[in-house]
């Protein structure tokens, strides 16, 4: 970038010619030197994908503890082709940002010997075949983890009222702090087993009647 | 001087001899026991040491996981029941400390800033032992222990049983 950024530094004569070049006009030179300049400008986004590079803590923590989740569950319901080395699927709905985080930290890490693979959802899109599904604050939550319920699928929720609305997991932020809230009646809908390690550093367990 | 201590008869010899003898025996069997009993002291001090910062460490592993200073404090402060044990820390993954413990009443030097490797050591009369946390195969921090290690005091009072 810095030879780039410098070229504008050293403008051409407008006379300057070379042999068998014809002679450069005033204003086609300033032309060329606004070309290297967004050039230089530009440099350091080549390669990288169009999204904001500002770092989101707080999404950085809630992906890093939908990862640890996974390591604290017992999925009791059978599932098709999820047999030991087979993916951990994860879903992420409407929240694409949380998505790329949460792939970009399971590269290569295993949950009990499985790798993770994160796929975003699209609204009405199946749960089937998955063992994790974030919904965040989808405007259709209670349905959407309903399914999730329905699929054996740990249902995590971003909302003031997650577990109200079918839950297993809810985040919460508590004094500035991203914490979680467990449905002990969901896990158990959901045929989820959860381990009581989880549960002694949950902000709030919601427990059967 | 020696000529008046040197027995005369074969018999006087022969109870020197014996006398000779098991007093060697005594002070080898004693010496052996002694070193045998601070062998044992130690390699059970330092295995109780390992096991109480492994309890630890198995117990604080979530809290650590996800960020709960007060949770791994709870967990830390069950240390009270074992008045040996006169200071422990729990080191995050970064190297920084998360959360820490100190007997009450305890005189205890300020902790060490970065945790130490994996293992043990003997500084100043106190046994220190450093555990990793291993969740999920990856390691997320580490229990420190330190502990009264009074090896002297055991070989005094050991030492006077065996003079008695």
């Amino acid at each position: 970038m810095t030879s780039l950024a410098l070229a504008p530094s050293r403008p051409i004569p407008a006379s300057t010619s070379w042999p068998g070049w014809p002679a450069w006009p005033g204003w086609c030179s300033a032309l060329l030197a606004l070309a290297l300049l967004c050039v230089a400008l530009n440099c350091p986004a080549v390669g990288q994908p169009a999204a904001p590079a500002v770092p989101n803590l707080e999404r950085s923590v809630k992906a890093a503890y939908l990862f640890k989740f996974l390591g604290y569950v017992e999925f009791l319901a059978p599932k098709e082709g999820a047999e030991g080395g087979s993916p951990l699927a994860v879903g992420v709905l409407g929240a694409d940002d949380v998505a790329a985080e949460l792939a970009r930290i399971t590269a290569g890490r295993t949950v009990n010997g499985r790798p993770i693979a994160v796929r975003s959802l699209r609204e009405g899109e199946p749960l089937a075949g998955l063992q994790m599904v974030f919904a965040g604050t989808a405007d259709d939550l209670p349905k959407v983890l309903r399914s999730a319920a329905q699929n054996g699928a740990l249902g995590v929720a971003d909302d003031e009222n997650g577990l109200q609305h079918g839950a297993v997991i809810n985040f919460r932020i508590v004094e500035e702090r991203v914490r979680f809230e467990v449905s002990l009646p969901a896990a158990e809908r959901s045929s989820l087993k959860l381990s009581s390690r989880l549960l002694s550093v949950a902000w709030h367990v919601q427990k059967g009647n | 001087m020696l000529s008046r201590l040197r027995p005369e008869t074969v018999r006087a010899k022969l109870v020197a001899m014996a006398l000779a003898t098991t007093f060697a025996a005594l002070v080898t069997t004693s010496v052996s026991m002694l070193v045998y009993d601070l062998t044992t002291f130690q390699q059970n001090w330092l295995d109780d040491l390992t096991t109480q910062a492994e309890i630890v460490a198995t117990v604080s592993a979530p809290a650590v996981g996800f960020n709960d200073p007060a949770a791994a404090r709870q967990n830390l402060a069950l240390l009270r029941v074992r008045p040996q044990i006169q200071q422990g820390a729990i080191y995050g993954a970064g190297g920084a400390v998360f959360a820490a413990y100190a007997q009450a009443g305890a005189d205890v030097p300020p902790l060490p800033a970065r945790p130490g490797r994996p293992g043990h050591a003997i500084e100043g009369g106190r046994m220190v032992v450093y555990h990793p946390i291993v969740e999920n195969g990856e390691r997320v921090g580490t229990v420190y222990l330190s502990a009264r290690y009074r090896l002297l005091d055991r070989l005094a009072s050991y030492a006077m049983i065996l003079v008695w």
